[in-house]
């Protein structure tokens, strides 16, 4: 290019380093803007006191308010099927059942209640849904934890022992005199897939449920990531799960009495009881988490494990296949082989895997 | 542009031929040299990352900027940037079922104590990062913390099993 010193040419020079000056600010603008745009998402919350728990489900796509508004539903309708907390529900009609006069149950509860009375055969009782009872003595279901009498916990004992339901067809079934049934600790899992199945017919790209700490999650083609709670500071986690093929809903449910526990004279007691003795369950991990796709059998298996303890609970999940992390005193995160590089301990946790 | 000028100064020996030619055809001042092209690329490139920066820099601080949120019952009762709270300051929530006592600071916000049989709250202790909450279900108090308002970006963790 030739140069020379001509005031027009240097205008010109100018005007054009202007021009080019202002382009390129636009052009930045533009591009800025454009990538901001994408990240807009029909993203929707909803919260609610249910099931005993607080719930919440976080919705995202072009249907989610028409989906959280069915989900708050759904969710109202099964815990007055599957509650025996509430007066007049199919559960506790069925507690007050007898040979003589059974009960017609709605599909939902027969199709759960068989469901826990096969885990309650299959996990050799440590599962057990006749610890109503039990649970009623130490005060865990009243809101007045406590220390009971010896007979109140041979009366209560001997009430879970004693009972049994007997299912008969088309959806009837009658309890054993004495029998208290709950499904406490199998309805919430069961919930969150109910939920999650009738939610899937909308047009959503993901879904989250959090049913008081049981998760269930879906998208339609991102990998998730789910933590596990710190058993030991139960505001910060002890480890994080990436779950890819989330486009078959997944279960993360975790078990353990680092939150539902009382203390007296120096002894922690934890809400999670043992059918065998009439006393919490005591056990060497703090809590166990399953990963699945059946999140009525998830939370039955987290139970399970963590009543178990260690030793056993990993013999028993590694027999059945299970997926699961189990957290002990120690700091060790003790987890499933299959879950090789989907899991990463925080910081104080060690990972050990187990086959 | 003193840099221009500079370079027409070093440049004389080119300039005999420009007169003539320069008359003729006027659209050779508009040639870049391949300094100009840098010059202009520089220039884009300056400005997207300024401006980017800027904007890159807003939205972290205002995604870093976590907010503390206190409902009794579903209703909000507080949403506030956690930086706001210099001094400590006592949230006393009555409700149906008794009273919840939070407490909140630039750092952190804790429930301290609350009239429920499982304390269940209480033993959540002390909330610093978004995404952790602490809910007290007789007295229906959630007390969380989340991400300002316009931070669409994703949350890091999906869900919390507990």
């Amino acid at each position: 290019m030739e140069h020379k010193r001509d005031p027009n040419r240097r205008k010109q020079c100018v005007s054009q380093m202007a021009g080019l000056f202002a382009f390129s600010i636009l052009f930045s603008f533009l591009m800025l803007n454009l990538s901001a745009c994408k990240k807009k998402t029909d993203k929707k919350t909803l919260q609610l006191f249910a099931l005993d728990t607080y719930v919440t489900i976080t919705v995202e796509g072009k249907d989610a308010q028409e989906a959280l508004d069915e989900a708050a539903r759904l969710i109202t309708d099964l815990e007055k099927e599957l509650s025996s907390r509430k007066e007049n529900t199919p559960i506790s009609r069925l507690n007050a059942s007898s040979e003589n006069a059974p009960v017609t149950l709605p599909a939902n509860a027969y199709g759960l209640l068989e469901k826990a009375w096969q885990y309650k055969n299959e996990t050799e009782g440590v599962f057990d849904p006749r610890v109503a009872p039990l649970m009623d003595v130490w005060g865990f279901s009243t809101g007045d934890p406590h220390v009971p009498s010896r007979e109140e916990i041979d009366a209560a004992l001997s009430r879970v022992e004693e009972g049994g339901i007997c299912f008969l067809d088309s959806c009837q079934a009658y309890v054993l005199p004495g029998t208290k049934i709950d499904l406490g600790g199998a309805a919430k899992g069961y919930i969150g897939d109910e939920v999650m199945r009738e939610l899937k017919k909308f047009s959503l790209s993901r879904i989250i449920l959090d049913l008081g700490g049981n998760i269930t999650v879906w998208a339609e083609k991102d990998d998730l990531t789910v933590g596990i709670v710190d058993p030991k500071s139960p505001s910060v986690l002890c480890a994080v799960l990436h779950l890819s093929d989330c486009e078959i809903p997944q279960s993360v449910i975790t078990s353990g009495a680092y939150e539902r526990y009382f203390e007296e004279d120096g002894i922690r007691y934890g809400h999670i009881m043992d059918p065998k003795t009439g006393y919490p369950v005591i056990t060497d991990i703090l809590s166990a988490t399953v990963i699945g796709r059946d999140g009525a059998k998830g939370d039955i298996l987290s139970t399970t494990l963590y009543a178990m303890g260690k030793e056993k609970a990993m013999d028993w999940a590694s027999q059945k296949g299970i997926d699961c992390v189990l957290c002990d005193e120690n700091g060790t995160l003790w987890v499933s082989s299959t879950l090789k590089g989907k899991i990463d301990a925080e910081k104080g946790w060690t990972i050990e895997y187990f086959d | 542009m003193p840099k221009k000028d500079g370079q027409s100064n070093t440049s004389t020996n080119n300039e005999k031929k420009s007169p003539s030619l320069g008359k003729a055809l006027p659209p050779r001042n508009f040639r870049f040299s391949s300094g100009d092209l840098f010059l202009i690329i520089g220039i884009v490139l300056f400005c997207s990352f300024l401006i980017g920066g800027i904007f890159i820099y807003g939205n972290v601080q205002e995604k870093r900027t976590p907010y503390v949120r206190i409902l009794s019952d579903g209703q909000v009762l507080l949403y506030s940037p956690l930086k706001e709270f210099q001094n400590e300051t006592e949230y006393s929530i009555e409700t149906d079922h008794g009273k919840v006592v939070v407490l909140i600071s630039s750092e952190r916000a804790v429930i301290v104590s609350s009239d429920c049989p499982d304390q269940i709250c209480v033993k959540q202790g002390e909330l610093t990062h978004v995404g952790q909450g602490a809910v007290c279900l007789p007295n229906k108090v959630v007390v969380e913390i989340v991400p300002g308002p316009g931070s669409d970006e994703e949350q890091e963790i999906d869900g919390v099993a507990r």
